[in-house]
């Protein structure tokens, strides 16, 4: 079992709206995302990346194909059951609309405790807030009163608080000024070396791409049109044309 | 010597909070002539308001005041709304980041740029129309007829800011400001947008001044980059030479990007020196 995929992702298409009306946004992706690896999805806007993380995070049921994470199986059509949401995690792109603003820390980490059966809340939310790195002081503190940067590390703990075996990562630092994304992408670090957690991390920026991740698929127009490792990235031996023209357009901030 | 084409000393823009006035630019000074300035900041460096204090857009109770505010020979320090307002468009335009906000999503893309003509210069309809056909054309559209009749929500984003850069064009302004032009683009159109207005500014002898988080960025297309900080300007640099960077703001800035190079290390972070604000 050690070689297999924990995600895999077979001829998988994916709509917005029914019949006529019907937008097909991923043609028959296919990827394998193995245990413990960090896997980048790239692309530009409309590309269908975004769209491919949030079937695998089981938000939007409008696919149809094979998906199977960590040995469940996905359902085109239907919502995952409860147990899925707390093995798989995601964390989106703006810290500022993806926290409730009329909650608490304290209350944002416990609802998704206390919505998957996990005792002991007191404890699990002062040691998740300490590895995230914002310590207990800002426990019963509301999301408007933190930057950026710390809604993004309180929205990093919801998700590893409930222990996932998967984290999605949506443009998690697009947000941020480069010195606050630089703070989360080694917090991001920490948590793969001392939590056994697979990631898919989607994101525009080479960089910061060939920065975290092993391997990586390069998605345009809906399609997967290459996949490569980061090492290839890095050396610039890209096959597909427009892998080369985005590492050519990131300039020298993505490869030297 | 040929006279400046705008002149900056002191500029300070404050804000009041119950505690007393608060500055968000403090002593901002810059001399340039029909060049590439770019102004790089994080979040709340000030780099944006100082943008719309040159071209008078601080809305009350922010409060504007400098030594010298002069674009070519005129002195902007005196000015009333409505020279402000024929100043605009006219003299000095600027650019915003994300075309889905500053165009106006009820009116066709021509109409928005013949209106800039309109307000500025006494020309017939049938004239108008070809220029503004003429300038979508300049900033690399392929069906400008097509464009011209289009509702903003119709184009896509690097479309968008395309006709953001026609409009802003049309009327032949010295002073180009352009904030964050590029950042809600993808990466391939952010490249073909900052080439177009490269050739632009350079064709037809602007000066541009530039505002980005994005320091690499800016300074692969600028001549000269300030580095804001907290309001004010901690360093200013030749942007050939970014590694000449002494000030450890830049620097920072500069090391906490990621890269292939930092592939499997951790990414130094900034610690904040207080001193920093003191200039």
């Amino acid at each position: 079992m050690f070689h297999s995929p924990l995600i895999l992702v077979e001829a998988a298409d994916v709509f917005y709206g029914v019949s006529r009306n019907r937008f097909q946004a991923v043609f028959g992706a296919n990827l394998a995302v193995m245990p413990r690896e960090t896997f980048g999805l790239v692309g530009g806007s409309g590309s269908g990346k975004s769209t491919l993380l949030r079937v695998l995070a089981g938000l939007s049921p409008n696919w149809q194909g094979r998906i199977m994470i960590g040995g469940m199986n996905l359902e085109p059509g239907r919502s995952p059951p409860r147990a899925f949401h707390r093995r798989v995690q995601m964390v989106f792109q703006d810290p500022y609309a993806s926290l409730n603003p009329r909650h608490t820390i304290d209350r944002i980490i416990a609802d998704g405790l206390k919505l998957h059966g996990f005792t002991d809340l007191d404890r699990r939310i002062a040691a998740v807030l300490d590895q995230v790195g914002l310590g207990t002081r800002f426990r019963y503190r509301f999301p408007h009163e933190l930057s950026g940067g710390q809604r993004q590390r309180v929205a990093i703990a919801r998700a590893i608080a409930l222990e996932p075996e998967v984290l999605l990562l949506d443009e998690p630092t697009s947000a941020l000024d480069a010195s606050v994304q630089a703070e989360i992408l080694n917090l991001l670090a920490v948590i793969r070396q001392e939590r056994s957690v697979t990631s898919v991390f989607v994101s525009h920026d080479l960089a910061v791409i060939a920065h975290v991740c092993d391997r990586l698929a390069v998605m345009q127009r809906g399609r997967i049109v290459e996949q490569l490792s980061a090492d290839d990235l890095i050396m610039r031996k890209a096959g597909h044309p427009y892998t080369r023209e985005l590492i050519t357009a990131s300039g020298e901030s993505a490869a030297q | 010597m040929m006279q400046p084409l705008l002149q900056v000393h002191g500029l300070t823009v404050t804000f009041p909070t119950p505690s007393g006035p608060v500055p968000v630019v403090r002593d901002f000074s810059l001399t340039m002539g029909r060049e590439k300035i770019g102004v790089v900041g994080e979040s709340g460096s000030g780099k944006s308001m100082t943008a719309r204090a040159i071209l008078g857009l601080v809305r009350p109770p922010g409060q504007v005041t400098a030594r010298t505010l002069q674009l070519e020979d005129m002195d902007l320090m005196g000015l009333s709304p409505r020279g402000w307002q024929a100043l605009r468009g006219k003299k000095a335009g600027m650019i915003l980041q994300d075309p889905k906000f500053s165009l106006n999503p009820i009116k066709r893309i021509g109409n928005q740029i013949e209106e800039t003509l309109r307000l500025h210069e006494p020309i017939r309809r049938g004239e108008r129309r070809e220029r503004a056909l003429a300038m979508l054309e300049a900033v690399g559209i392929d069906d400008p007829v097509r464009v011209y009749k289009s509702y903003p929500h119709e184009l896509s984003g690097g479309m968008g800011q395309r006709a953001m850069i026609a409009m802003m064009l049309v009327s032949s302004p010295n002073l180009l400001i352009a904030d964050e032009p590029t950042s809600a683009l993808d990466v391939v159109v952010r490249e073909q947008v900052l080439r177009l207005l490269d050739t632009l500014v350079t064709d037809r002898g602007l000066g541009l001044i530039l505002i980005s988080h994005d320091l690499p960025m800016v300074a692969r297309f600028c001549d000269r980059i300030l580095v804001m900080y907290r309001g004010r300007v901690v360093e200013t640099l030749d942007a050939r030479y970014l590694d000449a960077a002494t000030h450890p703001y830049t620097r920072g800035l500069l090391a906490c990007l990621p890269s292939p190079a930092t592939r499997g290390h951790m990414l130094p972070t900034l610690s904040r020196d207080p001193s920093w604000e003191a200039a």
